[in-house]
């Protein structure tokens, strides 16, 4: 089950590279249709409302017709068209960032885009409508029909719970997957600012060895973000403490901690370059092995 | 020990072109891709591949989180710009009435027949059995439909069903129509996803319509009408029998291929057969639509035999010549 938004979906382009998707998480897609669905019905009963404005009579047939035809095909088309049109995002989508893509990054067919809609029916109105009136579904219908529908509903409910690519059936079927749109911005460089600084403190290769790619990044983070004095006091700390830091004592730990971010990336890049990737830190501290 | 990292002069030697294209981007994202000029479409297509290749780079060599998470993003989004949907909505839609709808008939023609050959037995059932026993009318034809019709009826106001609606209004009749399309395509498109069971429940849902017609036209056959009746009933029955006929196959195609799935395994027979059997479900969709224009402005405003039978027979002629040559030359 992914409510965390965290599982990923990933294929090649067609010029050969990988490209990664966040999957979008049930909440999220959810509140996307809630969106859509809101839209739907508030523009059903504007057209009503509106109709009764301009005195239209409601009772003549010619306009309960343009109506009707209008409601069913904005029920039944409304998703299909707006994908389309949008590219896989509906106004819903597009609003809560998420977007439907290919699941092997071919391009979007209408008919795949309609079939994961149409069966969208099958798997949330009909049951819905077969559970409260079973007789608009199957005439003559018994009474214990509704709960063999709800049945029904709640399995094909929890599909995209349980499906590791957080698929609907209709997904499934159509072969699409919805995914995060992502939209980072492009941040300053953390490197670049603290690169020109004045370098007081020198650390050799081993001292650096003891950190891997995921402390730089918590590192990169933390910049970003920014903490107070006290906490940068305590990662400083850890630091030195970690990699036997005997050189100047520390009393700017800002500074410390800025040319340690530099030093550090750029030896875990020169080693990524020769195919060593360090992902972790050692465990213990340097030099305690040797003791 | 010098401090310049190769990252960030990988990413300030390329961050404008970057920009660049996310500038492209979010102006499609916010518009269409109309409001690009040509030379900035194919703009977009080289900055899309470079950034790509940016991309790869920088996750083989930059540690600078963000600028891979920009990267993935930026590519993401060019990605579904250049290869999202190829084809606007109009050209969809022409090209599924022109190619896609059709062919996709053709290729289950043998579901089509088999669907056919259901229909017709179950109505050739009814129509001997009632013919019989006029009782048996009511074991088919459910009362709510026939609206009162029945073996009780008198001969004079069977005929009038038929040639009513000479006095209702054209409003009348548009709202009767609209409310059959809603009706009628609900029921096709029930018949789609029922496929999914297997095709059990649309071999019923076919025998079922069967039988009701062959009861109706035992009916009147019996009070010497059905010169009348097929001339009611063929206008718009043969566009929404044949989307009945077409739903049918569908749901037997999907039933096929999930109880013999062949080469494939069966879930991705399944999704096969989804994905073909779909697209006959939209072109059904439609038809049940014409059939249901046909139905309540046509019959009702036209009660003489002779244009209704030419336009069933036109109606005839136009199905077959489109569903064995629309499409053909692609």
């Amino acid at each position: 089950m992914n409510l965390t938004e965290s599982a990923k979906v990933s294929f090649d382009t067609p010029e050969g590279v990988a490209l990664e998707f966040e999957l979008a998480g049930i909440t999220r897609r959810a509140f996307a249709f809630c969106i859509d669905f809101t839209i739907i019905t508030f523009a059903i009963i504007f057209v009503a409302i509106f109709a009764v404005f301009v005195s239209i009579e409601i009772s003549t047939g010619w306009f309960m017709a343009a109506y009707m035809l209008f409601v069913f095909l904005l029920r039944n088309f409304y998703f299909v068209f707006g994908e389309i049109n949008g590219r896989g995002q509906t106004w819903g989508k597009k609003l809560s960032g998420v977007r439907v893509i290919d699941l092997h990054g071919r391009p979007l067919s209408g008919n795949a885009l309609f079939l994961r809609n149409v069966t969208r029916d099958m798997e949330l109105f009909l049951p819905l409508i077969a559970i409260f009136y079973p007789e608009a579904v199957v005439t003559n219908a018994p009474w214990w029909a509704g709960f063999i529908s709800l049945f029904w509903a709640c399995g094909i409910g929890i599909v995209p719970l349980l499906h590791p690519l957080n698929q609907r059936v209709g997904d499934m079927i159509a072969g699409t997957v919805v995914v995060l749109e992502p939209k980072t911005e492009l941040l300053d460089d953390v490197g670049s600012v603290r690169a020109s600084a004045s370098h007081k403190f020198e650390f050799t290769n081993e001292q650096l060895d003891m950190y891997g790619i995921y402390e730089l990044q918590v590192l990169e983070d933390v910049f970003r973000e920014g903490v107070g004095d006290d906490a940068m006091r305590k990662i400083v700390e850890k630091i030195t403490n970690k990699i036997n830091w005997t050189g100047m004592s520390v009393v700017d730990s800002r500074e410390f901690l800025d040319e340690f971010y530099v030093a550090l990336r750029k030896r875990l890049e020169h080693r990524m370059l020769l195919g060593d990737r360090q992902e972790h830190k050692r465990e213990g501290r340097l030099g305690d092995g040797e003791d | 020990m010098s401090v310049e990292l190769r990252s960030i002069k990988f990413r300030s030697d390329r961050e404008a072109l970057w920009f660049e294209l996310e500038d492209l981007v979010n102006r499609v994202e916010s518009g269409s891709v109309k409001s690009l000029s040509p030379d900035e479409l194919t703009q977009l297509t080289v900055l899309y591949r470079y950034a790509l290749s940016s991309l790869s780079t920088a996750r083989a060599i930059s540690l600078d989180q963000n600028v891979v998470r920009y990267l993935d993003s930026l590519c993401a989004r060019a990605f579904a710009v250049v290869y999202g949907t190829r084809k606007g909505l109009w050209e969809t839609i022409v090209e599924f009435f022109d190619f896609g709808f059709p062919e996709a008939v053709r290729e289950l023609r043998w579901h089509v027949l088999l669907a056919t050959t259901i229909l017709m037995v179950a109505t050739l059932m009814a129509y001997i059995m009632v013919a019989a026993d006029p009782e048996y009318f009511y074991a088919f034809v459910d009362p709510g439909l026939a609206g009162g019709r029945g073996p009780t009826m008198s001969t004079e106001d069977l005929r009038k069903v038929l040639f009513d609606g000479g006095e209702t209004s054209g409003s009348e009749l548009a709202m009767f129509a609209s409310f059959l399309v809603s009706n009628n395509a609900r029921i096709g498109m029930m018949c789609f996803a029922l496929g999914f069971a297997a095709g059990l429940p649309v071999f019923y849902l076919l025998f079922k319509n069967g039988l009701m017609l062959g009861a109706f036209i035992a009916l009147y056959d019996d009070r010497g009408l059905s010169y009348e009746f097929f001339s009611w009933i063929l206008p718009h029955g043969i566009t929404e029998f044949l989307a009945v006929i077409l739903c049918g196959a569908a749901g037997f195609r999907i039933g096929q291929r999930l109880v013999a799935p062949g080469e494939y395994s069966r879930w991705d027979s399944v999704k096969l057969a989804g994905r073909e059997a779909g697209r006959i479900c939209i072109g059904a969709v439609v038809m049940f639509f014409l059939a249901a224009v046909i139905e309540g402005f046509f019959r009702q405003l036209v009660s003489d035999v002779d244009v209704r039978y030419a336009v069933a027979t036109a109606t005839a002629l136009f199905w077959l010549v489109y569903f064995t040559m629309a499409g053909r030359n692609r």
